[in-house]
């Protein structure tokens, strides 16, 4: 993939770390830049052509980002800073007590069990030794359930989960659907309406977007539920006797927006489309079978499900008798830097009975020799800590 | 210290790590790592006569399990008390540790500062 020339930070080392925030590309930066050097005001408040060009660049970025997610109107996004604040908004809009119960998965990021546990009963669904999420366990712990909010892919073990299916049947029950889809809108097409989900939440900065931004899709049902920043922008009107709330998504987006990061995020979902999101998945798997072939001899204990069909471009592991931190810490050594602990996700850590893991994950500018790289350097460590 | 003599202290660590006679036991974790440390206390009249340590971990925390076992054998509870963390970090000779691992380096040490009476 000839993208390469894009990211300058790239001849800082091989970024294998990209499941935590993805680099960015010259043509979002440039974007940015152009934004705040030529057009730079408030929206939605002046009279003036400066707040007016903002103002359409601010839609604008929506409408694409409403084309890269398949929504069919743009006003049914809510930016808001990371996937983990858009999870916190779809918990807030759906007004939970402590008797409703959430049904989430064993395979949740931290951000997609907080927001549930402290207002909800929460009912965690089962996941088998592959990592793949248990369906008799899902189907019988959805009855009753007033929200079932799960991950599209799994940050740690990279299962892609069928949202779509899991959707239907969670609606069947009378559930509403929120899916935390951090892990799998940088890497796969993802298509709300497909899904047909109620909420679904994307960080940009995982996706070649610059930090602080994100979205929440809100399906229309929620449009008219009290927000949950309250502030300048949200109103139509204020008097000391009554509150007129503004339409979506105004309402949903209190005080003045990270506009230049709205339009870094609409570019860089911009250059993933002039990419294709089918050829991003298809060098993602590219780099999956490499590390997956680099690996039959069994020198890492891989986690997650072993058909590459079910899972994003990022692994798992653990170097038998080192722990992840001094794997991390050598290879940053060799410039090649991954994460390693739990990931924010310490249940799904207990439930694999591993006290931390290894995780290399990958985008779009890794290349298969760098994977080669990543070999040679943990065969070193198995060599040295032996 | 370099990687190479941390190696050496974490299999010298991982090795000569047991349970001696002792008449006090605290326990510690790092919860983001999955690090553990137990160490055994001999305590005579205010003074860690022995320190003896069982650990699973990471090699920086285990190697300071062992390195604390060394450094702080014969001193006073008061002193360990006194004792800040870059003062510990100096003493075993880890000052320069990056910024991600001073929680590895640290938990041994916290553990034993925190539960002295």
């Amino acid at each position: 993939m000839d993208v390469r020339k894009d990211f300058p930070i790239l001849k800082r080392g091989i970024y294998f770390d990209n499941s935590a925030t993805s680099h960015k590309p010259k043509q979002v930066l440039a974007a940015v830049f152009n934004y705040y050097n030529n057009h730079n005001a408030n929206i939605h408040r002046g009279i003036h052509r400066l707040s007016e060009e903002s103002s359409e660049r601010y839609e604008d970025s929506k409408k694409t980002l409403s084309k890269f997610i398949g929504a069919k109107d743009w006003k049914r996004i809510v930016y808001v800073k990371n996937a983990t604040e858009g999870l916190n908004l779809a918990s807030h809009l759906l007004n939970l007590s402590k008797k409703d119960k959430v049904v989430i998965t064993s395979m949740e990021h931290h951000s997609n069990i907080l927001p549930w546990r402290v207002n909800s009963q929460v009912s965690v669904v089962d996941i088998s030794s592959e990592g793949v999420i248990d369906i008799e366990d899902f189907k019988s712990k959805i009855k009753g359930a007033k929200v079932v909010s799960m991950p599209h892919a799994s940050n740690v073990l990279g299962t892609i989960n069928e949202v779509e299916l899991l959707t239907k049947m969670a609606h069947e029950e009378g559930a509403k659907v929120v899916i935390d889809a951090a892990q799998s809108a940088p890497h796969l097409k993802v298509d709300v309406n497909k899904i047909g989900a109620d909420f679904l939440a994307i960080s940009g900065h995982k996706m070649l977007a610059p930090g602080g931004t994100g979205l929440l899709y809100v399906s229309k049902e929620f449009s008219e539920s009290t927000p949950f920043m309250l502030g300048g922008g949200t109103v139509f009107d204020v008097t000391n006797q009554k509150i007129e709330w503004a339409d979506m998504p105004e309402r949903f987006e209190g005080g003045t927006p990270n506009i230049g990061g709205a339009i870094g995020f609409a570019r860089a979902a911009e250059y993933l489309m002039e990419i294709g999101m089918d050829n991003v998945r298809k060098h993602e798997v590219s780099l999956l079978k490499n590390f997956f072939k680099l690996n039959e001899e069994k020198l890492v204990e891989i986690y997650g499900p072993h058909s590459l069909k079910l899972r994003t471009g990022l692994v798992s592991f653990n170097l038998p008798g080192v722990h992840s931190h001094d794997v991390a810490d050598f290879l940053n050594a060799r410039n090649i830097f991954i994460r390693s602990g739990k990931h924010c996700a310490h249940p799904l850590h207990e439930r694999l009975c591993i006290p931390s893991s290894a995780r290399a994950s990958f985008y779009i500018y890794n290349t298969l020799s760098e994977v080669e790289n990543l070999f040679e350097v943990l065969n070193e460590i198995k060599e040295v800590f032996s | 210290m370099n990687l190479n003599k941390l190696l050496l202290i974490y299999k010298k660590a991982k090795s000569e790590m047991e349970e001696r006679t002792h008449n006090k036991k605290i326990e510690g974790k790092n919860i983001s790592c999955g690090d553990e440390v137990t160490l055994f206390l001999k305590i005579e009249e205010g003074i860690l006569k022995d320190i003896s340590f069982e650990s699973s971990g990471c090699a920086v925390s285990i190697s300071s399990a062992f390195l604390l076992a060394k450094q702080l054998k014969g001193k006073s509870i008061e002193e360990v008390k006194q004792l800040s963390n870059e003062e510990y970090l100096k003493l075993i000779d880890m000052e320069e540790i990056s910024t991600s691992r001073r929680k590895c380096v640290l938990t041994p040490f916290i553990t034993l500062r925190n539960n002295l009476d």
